[in-house]
């Protein structure tokens, strides 16, 4: 049995758990854990993480559990991407842009993702999209995202 | 009984006030338009259209959302049937004989029997839920600190062990979500836990940000490009929506089953409501003369869990007002909608708030007409909603949760959150992990703190004090053995899969 295939399923999710636990219980350590009748800001953190660390190593030995195939599947590379990356350039462009390029620019990464669109569809919805935002969000709403900005 | 119905008929006063009704219209309406978009689930769009009610005065907020959860769920159900598309999972289960009804032609009709299921079950959820609820608060008086942790214990037990596949994986998902909660200052000490330095963390995660993550952006990561949309050339006119009465005939004992299913279930915390569609489905099988037909077009396959989802959700509302307890995600969704308007809902909530219960509840059943009133006219413009392409939706809904969660705080933090929670969702959803019991674990678990440390310093550190209270004991109990039952049967016999196989065949 290979790495990869013992690592498949549920053994990979119950270690990434399981660290988070153990990552948890110290942090948590250190905010004070105090007593039962006067618990410190840590004694949640610290129970919590230790619970967590438990459900994942019993996770990790019950896990040889065969599942009938995965319902949901890994994220496509390129839409995964586009996606994140579209988010992302709207937090940045928020702040060294506005709303106008974090809007046309978010919309055009998301919609290259998809593998059916062109770069001329996916101009046109980016366009389309920054319109009816500009419409709505700052005419409309009056919302505090200025339509042009560096920093501030 | 009398008092309560000046008390119900006070709710309609304050719920047709036109400032209310029109944000009640609007909710539905909204709702139910984002609802129909493929992938827009009812967690999705609350959480996207969220923003919008914090400008506005809780009651008229709250009637809202009860509207955009209406038309949320409705709004599934379109897609579920006309697209074999289930972006809310109870409607899985619809799909099943929704979308052969289309196939011969009769998606309308099996639409006109879905919202006449609904109308039915939710008014009959409704009906338990008025005269339940004042009951459940005379006896919830009586609650302690140690009483509510305790039934809060059994809520997320139940939330984390009663949805579809490992009950391990739903606790450790529970855990995960009681720990979102954890993170920002703690209201006794001020120490600021697990923020990484953040200052924007100082107040915790954001609600929306975290549902959005979760439920859309990781379903937009999980299915770009996977996703196989047909393109739907169903037209469906006014006329089609009405059964004939054949239908009707047969439609109804499963529609009267479904809701009696569902509204038993809705009793029960943290059963979610895909489970008991599923439930219902089986039942109507199961006595079936003609079982071969399910999945091929039944129409009782329609009904039947249609009413129960309908029913299920609105008896959920009376643990989720009156104990602050919410029985699934969507109802933890609202409840943290309330809290941030200021409202904390409990036992109080009917004698401190009664425009917020009675017109809620008054609105339900507007919110219940209007849908069918709107539905019915809008069925053509639902319809090509539907035939919007999947690549042109999915960017612009990016775009709307994006401004959505700034919107909150006009923080762009909040923003990267939402980044963060769609990673985490897809890695969860990848795997084969549950998502609802993280968002029952963020909002629970504050209130669960709190209240584990009030107990715990009225008993003086006494552990002992959750099995000296009768009641408090008897819901730790009911917690253990719940926990103990689900886990062992899980071990013994692969899965839960019997109902889910019944139903799959």
């Amino acid at each position: 049995m290979s790495i990869k295939h013992w690592l498949s399923g549920d053994r990979a999710g119950a270690i990434v758990l399981a660290v988070m636990g153990v990552g948890v219980v110290f942090r948590g350590f250190s905010y004070g854990t105090g007593s039962l009748s006067h618990m410190g800001a840590g004694f949640i953190p610290v129970v919590l993480g230790c619970l967590l660390t438990l459900v994942g190593l019993v996770l990790l030995l019950s896990g040889a559990r065969k599942v009938a195939g995965p319902v949901h599947s890994v994220p496509d590379l390129r839409g995964g991407l586009a996606i994140l990356l579209a988010v992302c350039s709207f937090v940045l462009l928020g702040v060294y842009g506005g709303l106008v390029p974090a809007t046309f620019v978010s919309v055009f990464c998301a919609a290259m993702g998809d593998r059916k669109n062109t770069l001329r569809s996916a101009a046109a919805v980016a366009a389309v999209i920054t319109l009816a935002a500009v419409l709505i969000f700052h005419w409309g709403l009056s919302m505090q995202f200025p339509l042009f900005t560096w920093g501030g | 009984m009398h008092q309560t119905l000046l008390d119900l008929w006070y709710g309609f006063g304050i719920a047709l006030q036109p400032n209310n009704l029109m944000w009640s219209v609007l909710g539905v309406l909204v709702g139910n338009l984002i609802g129909v978009l493929p992938g827009m689930g009812a967690l999705t769009t609350i959480s996207m259209l969220l923003p919008l009610t914090y400008v506005i005065p809780a009651v008229p907020a709250i009637l809202m959302l009860a509207g955009i959860f209406y038309g949320s769920q409705y709004g599934g159900a379109i897609g579920a049937i006309l697209l074999n598309l289930p972006s809310h999972p109870p409607h899985a289960v619809t799909c099943l004989d929704g979308y052969p009804m289309t196939q011969q032609g009769r998606g309308g009709a099996a639409l006109g029997i879905t919202m006449m299921a609904s109308f039915f079950a939710a008014s009959v959820g409704i009906i338990v839920m008025i005269f339940l609820s004042p009951l459940l608060v005379s006896i919830a008086f009586k609650f302690g600190p140690a009483e509510i942790c305790a039934i809060m214990l059994m809520g997320l037990i139940a939330g984390a062990t009663m949805s579809r596949g490992s009950p391990i994986k739903g606790i450790a998902m529970t855990l995960f979500g009681l720990l979102c909660g954890v993170v920002g200052t703690d209201v006794n000490s001020g120490q600021a836990r697990l923020t990484f330095g953040a200052i924007e963390l100082s107040d915790g995660l954001d609600l929306g940000a975290l549902c959005l993550g979760l439920f859309g952006i990781a379903d937009f990561l999980t299915s770009v490009n996977r996703l196989e949309v047909k393109a739907s050339d169903a037209r469906v006119k006014m006329s089609d929506m009405r059964p004939t009465r054949a239908e009707i005939r047969q439609a109804f004992w499963p529609m009267i089953r479904g809701t009696a299913v569902g509204t038993l279930f809705g009793a029960m915390p943290g059963t979610g409501p895909t489970i008991t569609t599923f439930i219902a489905y089986a039942l109507e099988r199961k006595i079936s003369k003609t079982p071969e037909r399910f999945g091929k077009g039944a129409i009782e396959g329609v009904a039947a869990p249609e009413a129960s989802s309908h029913s299920k959700t609105q008896v959920d509302f009376i643990p989720t007002m009156t104990l602050g307890i919410p029985g699934d995600a969507v109802m933890a969704l609202l409840l943290g909608a309330l809290i941030i308007k200021g409202v904390q809902p409990g036992p109080q909530l009917i004698s401190e708030h009664p425009d917020i219960f009675w017109g809620l509840i008054a609105s339900f059943w507007i919110g219940n007409v209007l849908l069918v009133v709107l539905n019915i006219p809008m069925i053509g413009v639902w319809v090509r909603m539907l035939q919007v392409p999947y690549r042109f939706l999915f960017p612009s809904a990016i775009f709307f949760m994006c401004i959505g969660v700034f919107s909150t705080h006009n923080a762009l933090f909040d923003v990267m959150e939402l980044a963060v929670f769609g990673i985490f969702g897809a890695f969860f959803l990848a795997l084969d992990f549950p998502l609802s019991p993280i968002v029952l674990g963020f909002v629970l678990g504050p209130m669960l703190e709190e209240n584990f440390r009030r107990a715990m310093l009225i008993s003086r550190g006494d552990i002992g004090v959750f099995l000296q209270r009768p009641i408090a004991a008897t819901f730790v109990l009911l917690a253990a053995a719940l926990l103990s039952f689900q886990v062992v049967s899980y071990l013994r016999k692969p899965r839960l899969a019997s109902v889910a196989e019944a139903v799959s065949v």
